[in-house]
C-alpha cells in the first residue's frame, strides 16, 4: 500500500491504495464519486472517462501512481454553484441521451475537446468522440450537442 | 401461484410520509388487481407506483406525463416510484414493448378517477373506500402534457453524474462478490481447493450448487481471493454455425397451432401447396443468423442483505416481480420475505429479465451475513449472459404473372415467432416457427424473434421484386393492402428520393406490435467493409405521446440494428467465447453512424403502440436489399460485412 494526495474537482484527499489500483476504482470505492462508470475495463469503452490535467483519460486503465498530484475532474466537479457546464446544459437540451450510462463520460471527453478545438467541425467531433460508447444509440444528439455547446448553447 | 403482496397502509405512509393514497381496480399484467396507484401529498406531490422499470425507454417520463395529464398538474409535481416489489402493484415485467398499450392507460384511467373523485370527496375520506374506474382520461385535442415533447424526467440527474445505478449502491458493512467462472461457456463445477483463498483475513468462499463465488471487503481484494481458488470443470461441448444451424433443424418440432398466445407459431390461410404450383414464377432461398450479445453499457450489478424481514435486493432488472419470484423458489422463502428493487437500469435490451446476478449476490449475502455488491465484468456481461438466439429461416414463395405474391411458405428454425405474419396481402401462405435445441444460452432481444423474421421475408420479398421486374417500391405497394403501412412506405420513399436514386439504395417495410414502418437506406460498399450513408424512416405507432423521446428511441434502435445486420456476433469455439469484450466484439460507434432523419407519423386518433423495440426489425433487410444493389451479390446470411 502506498499513500497519495488526490486533487479530485477541487479538493484534495490523503488515500491509501496499491500504486497499480485504478484510478476509477479510486474514485468510486473511496471518495464514492460514481460518475465515472466501469462500462469495460479495458479503456475502450469512454464510460470511465475523466480529466486529468485538463486532458480525457480512462480511468479504468490509469494506475493511481501515474496520476501524480495532477488535477481531476469528474462529472460531479463539473457544476459550479448550481449551474450546468455548457456541454451538460447541451446535453440535457438537446436530450443527448437515453440510459444515461455512458454520458458522464461523454460529457467530459466533449468538455476536453472543446478546450483543444473550440469550433470542431462535425467530422471532428465524431473522431473525437469515436472511443466512446452508446448502446442507446444517441450518437447524433451527441454530435449535436458538442455543436450546441461549441455555440454557446445557442441554436441555428 | 402465491398471492402478491401489497404494502399495508401504514407501511406505505411511512415510505411516502402523510397524505392520502388511492386504491383503485384495474387490469393490469392482464389481471385485476386491487392495487395502491396514487399518493397524494399535502404539499401537492402526487406519488405513482408502478411495477414497470426505467431502462433508458423513458417509461418514467411517459407515466409522469400520464399522471400530469390527468390531474392538471405540473410535470415537475409527480414522482414515480418504480420496480419496487414492496411498494408498487405488478404491472408485469418491462418488455415486449407494453408500457405504452397497457400501461399507460391503467395509470391514465387511475389518475382520471382520483381527479373525478377528489372533486367530491374530501381527501380523508377518499382514502376509505375503494375508487371505482369510471372516469373518463383527457381526450387527445385536450392534450397539454401528452403529445409534448417532455424532456427525460432525470435528465438533470444523468448530466451531473448523481444518478445511481445499481453497481453504484453501497451499504454500510457491504462485501464486494466475485464469482468464478469456467473458462468454458457451458460446464459443471467437478470440485475446487479453496483453501488459500480462505487465508485471507475477511474473505469467505461460498458454494452452492454450480455457483462459486467469494465474498472480500474490497474489489481489489475480492479479485485476488477468487484468483487464488483453483476449480476443476466439466464443460460442455459447443455447437458453431453453419452446423448449428443443421442442428436446429434435425432437433426441431413441428408447430402445432396455438392462437392463445402473444405470438402463435404457426399461422396458415389457403393452400400453400396448390399456391406455389399455380404461381408463374417461383423462388426459395433460406437466410441465417446467428447468436448477438446485448451488450448493454451498464454491466448488470446487484446489491443484496438479508435481515429479520428476510432478502432485500436493489439490481437492474427488466422483471422485478419475476426475479423475485425466482429467489423466493431458489431460497425455499415465501415471496413476501423478498424484496426486490429494481433501480433504474443502463439499458437492457431484452437481456435482463433473468435473476443471475440478483441471486449471486444473495447467495454470497446469506453466507456472510453482511451486504454483497455483485458487479458483472464486461467479459461476465458477454459470455455469462444469455444471447439473441440464432436461426435458420426457409422460405418458398411464388408470384403471378401480375406480380402479386400468390403463395408465401415460410419455415423458422429456432428463432422464436414474433412477427411471423408478414403485412402482404397472399393468398396462401403458411407461416411456421420450429422450436429447436441450442448448445447456447438464448433469450429475449429487443423485438423478439422479428428481427430474424423480418430480415428473411423482406430480403426474400425484395427477391421476388427483383424476379417480377419490378421494383422494389412499386413492387411492395403492390402486395400490401394496409393503409397505414402504404402510407408509412410512400412517405419515406419521397423524402428519401427513392425514384432518383442510385444504385446503393434498399429499403424494408414492416408491421410489428402496433407499429407500421419503411426504412430507406442508401450505402457504399468499401472493400469487405460497408458505409452507410443515410437512413430515411417512416414510423406510424399511432399516437406520440412524446415525440422527441420516441424519435430518440427509433434512432438508437436503427442505430443498434446496424451491428447485428453488418458485423455482431459472438464468436465461440468447442467450448468458449473468443470475442467477449468490446475490443473483439465490434459495436455501432459514432463513425457508424449515418445521416438520419424520422418522419413521425402522429396520429391522435389511434391508441398508440410501444415503439422502443420494433424500428430495429427493418435495419438488417434494407441494408441486405441495399448491398445487392450495390453489388449484385445477394448476402443472407447476418452478419453482411463481418470484416469490417
Amino acid at each position: 500500500m502506498s499513500r497519495y494526495q488526490l486533487h479530485v474537482n477541487g479538493r484534495i484527499h490523503e488515500i491509501e491504495a496499491e500504486p497499480s489500483t485504478p484510478l476509477l476504482q479510486v474514485l468510486r470505492d473511496q471518495l464514492d464519486l460514481t460518475g465515472a462508470k466501469a462500462g469495460c475495463g479495458e479503456g475502450v469503452c469512454g464510460a470511465c472517462t475523466v480529466l486529468v490535467g485538463g486532458r480525457a483519460v480512462r480511468s479504468c486503465i490509469t494506475p493511481i501512481s501515474e496520476v501524480k498530484g495532477r488535477p481531476v475532474l469528474t462529472i460531479e466537479g463539473l457544476e459550479k454553484d448550481g449551474k450546468l457546464h455548457p456541454v451538460q446544459a447541451a446535453f440535457l437540451d438537446t436530450s443527448a441521451f437515453q440510459c444515461g450510462f455512458c454520458t458522464p463520460g461523454m460529457i467530459l471527453e466533449a468538455v476536453a475537446l472543446l478546450g483543444r478545438f473550440p469550433k470542431p467541425s462535425e467530422q471532428k467531433i465524431r473522431e473525437e468522440m469515436e472511443g466512446h460508447i452508446c448502446r442507446c444509440g444517441t450518437y447524433p444528439r451527441i454530435v449535436e450537442a458538442v455543436r450546441l455547446a461549441a455555440k454557446g448553447g445557442r441554436r441555428g | 401461484m402465491a398471492e402478491p403482496q401489497s404494502p399495508t397502509r401504514r407501511e406505505l405512509f411511512e415510505l411516502l410520509g402523510a397524505g392520502v393514497v388511492f386504491d383503485i381496480t384495474l387490469e393490469a399484467a392482464g389481471q385485476p388487481i386491487l392495487a395502491t396507484r396514487l399518493h397524494f401529498a399535502p404539499d401537492g406531490k402526487v406519488t405513482l407506483l408502478t411495477g414497470k422499470v426505467e431502462l433508458g425507454q423513458g417509461s418514467r417520463t411517459l407515466l409522469t406525463q400520464c399522471v400530469a395529464e390527468e390531474l392538471g398538474i405540473q410535470v415537475e409535481q409527480v414522482q414515480v416510484v418504480m420496480g419496487d416489489t414492496a411498494r408498487v402493484p405488478d404491472d408485469g415485467g418491462t418488455f415486449a414493448s407494453l408500457t405504452t398499450p397497457l400501461t399507460v392507460p391503467v395509470v391514465r384511467h387511475a389518475a382520471a378517477a382520483a381527479r373525478e373523485m377528489l372533486k367530491t370527496v374530501k381527501p380523508e375520506e377518499a382514502m376509505l373506500r375503494e375508487i371505482p374506474v369510471k372516469a373518463e382520461v383527457r381526450r387527445p385535442q385536450e392534450w397539454t402534457v401528452l403529445g409534448t415533447s417532455v424532456k427525460h424526467v432525470r435528465g438533470r440527474d444523468i448530466v451531473t453524474g448523481r444518478l445511481k445505478f445499481a453497481g453504484d449502491l453501497k451499504a454500510p458493512g457491504m462485501l464486494i462478490g466475485k464469482v468464478i467462472r469456467p473458462e468454458a461457456y457451458a460446464a459443471e463445477l467437478a470440485s475446487f481447493d479453496g483453501s488459500a483463498t480462505e487465508r485471507i483475513p475477511n474473505v469467505k468462499v461460498v458454494r452452492a450448487g454450480n455457483f462459486l463465488g467469494v465474498a472480500a471487503p474490497d474489489e481489489s481484494t475480492a479479485e485476488r481471493a477468487a484468483g487464488l481458488i483453483r476449480a476443476e470443470w466439466r464443460p460442455r461441448e459447443l455447437i458453431q454455425p453453419p452446423a448449428l444451424y443443421e442442428h436446429f433443424k434435425k432437433t426441431s418440432a413441428p408447430p402445432v397451432a396455438n392462437f392463445n398466445t402473444r405470438y402463435p407459431p404457426l399461422l396458415e390461410e389457403g393452400r400453400v401447396t396448390e399456391g406455389l404450383k399455380q404461381a408463374a414464377k417461383r423462388h426459395e432461398a433460406t437466410y441465417t443468423l446467428p447468436s448477438i450479445a446485448h451488450a448493454p453499457i451498464e454491466p448488470r450489478a446487484a446489491l443484496a442483505y438479508w435481515d429479520e424481514k428476510g432478502l432485500t435486493v436493489f439490481t437492474g432488472a427488466q422483471a422485478p416481480f419475476g426475479v423475485r419470484k425466482q429467489l423466493a423458489g431458489t431460497f425455499n422463502i415465501p415471496e413476501s420475505q423478498v424484496r426486490v428493487i429494481a433501480v433504474d437500469t443502463g439499458s437492457a435490451f431484452g437481456g435482463k429479465h433473468g435473476p443471475e446476478v440478483a441471486l449471486e449476490a444473495a447467495y454470497l449475502a446469506k453466507e456472510t451475513g453482511k451486504p454483497v455488491r455483485v458487479t458483472w465484468s464486461r467479459e461476465e456481461e458477454f459470455v455469462r449472459s444469455y444471447c439473441r438466439p440464432a436461426g435458420i429461416i426457409e422460405v418458398r414463395s411464388g408470384i403471378s404473372a401480375e406480380g402479386r405474391i400468390v403463395a408465401w411458405d415460410f419455415h423458422n428454425y429456432h428463432s422464436g415467432p414474433a412477427s411471423l405474419r408478414a403485412p402482404y396481402a397472399i393468398p396462401n401462405f403458411c407461416c411456421a416457427y420450429h422450436r429447436a435445441e441450442s448448445p447456447m444460452r438464448h433469450g429475449p432481444y429487443r423485438s423478439l424473434a422479428a428481427v430474424a423474421n423480418t430480415f428473411a421475408r423482406e430480403a426474400h420479398v425484395d427477391e421476388l421484386a427483383e424476379l417480377a421486374g419490378r421494383d422494389s417500391v412499386e413492387f411492395r405497394l403492390q402486395n400490401v393492402a394496409e393503409a397505414r403501412l402504404r402510407e408509412a412506405i410512400q412517405r419515406a420513399a419521397e423524402r428519401f428520393g427513392w425514384g432518383r436514386r442510385r444504385t446503393a439504395a434498399g429499403m424494408a417495410c414492416n408491421i410489428e406490435k402496433g407499429g407500421h414502418m419503411a426504412l430507406f437506406v442508401e450505402l457504399e460498399p468499401k472493400g469487405k467493409s460497408v458505409r452507410l450513408l443515410r437512413m430515411v424512416m417512416a414510423f406510424d405507432c399511432g399516437a406520440a405521446l412524446n415525440p422527441d423521446y420516441l424519435k430518440n428511441e427509433i434512432t438508437g434502435a436503427l442505430i443498434m440494428g446496424m451491428g447485428g445486420a453488418l458485423f455482431e456476433e459472438l464468436k465461440y469455439d468447442r467450448y468458449k467465447v473468443l470475442n467477449g469484450s468490446f475490443g473483439r466484439y465490434r459495436v455501432p460507434r459514432f463513425s457508424d453512424t449515418p445521416e438520419m432523419e424520422v418522419i413521425l407519423i402522429d396520429r391522435r386518433d389511434i391508441a398508440p403502440a410501444g415503439a422502443g423495440e420494433s424500428p430495429i426489425t427493418v435495419v438488417a433487410p434494407a441494408i441486405a436489399n441495399a448491398l445487392f444493389r450495390a453489388t449484385g451479390a445477394r448476402r443472407r446470411s447476418l452478419p453482411l460485412a463481418p470484416d469490417a
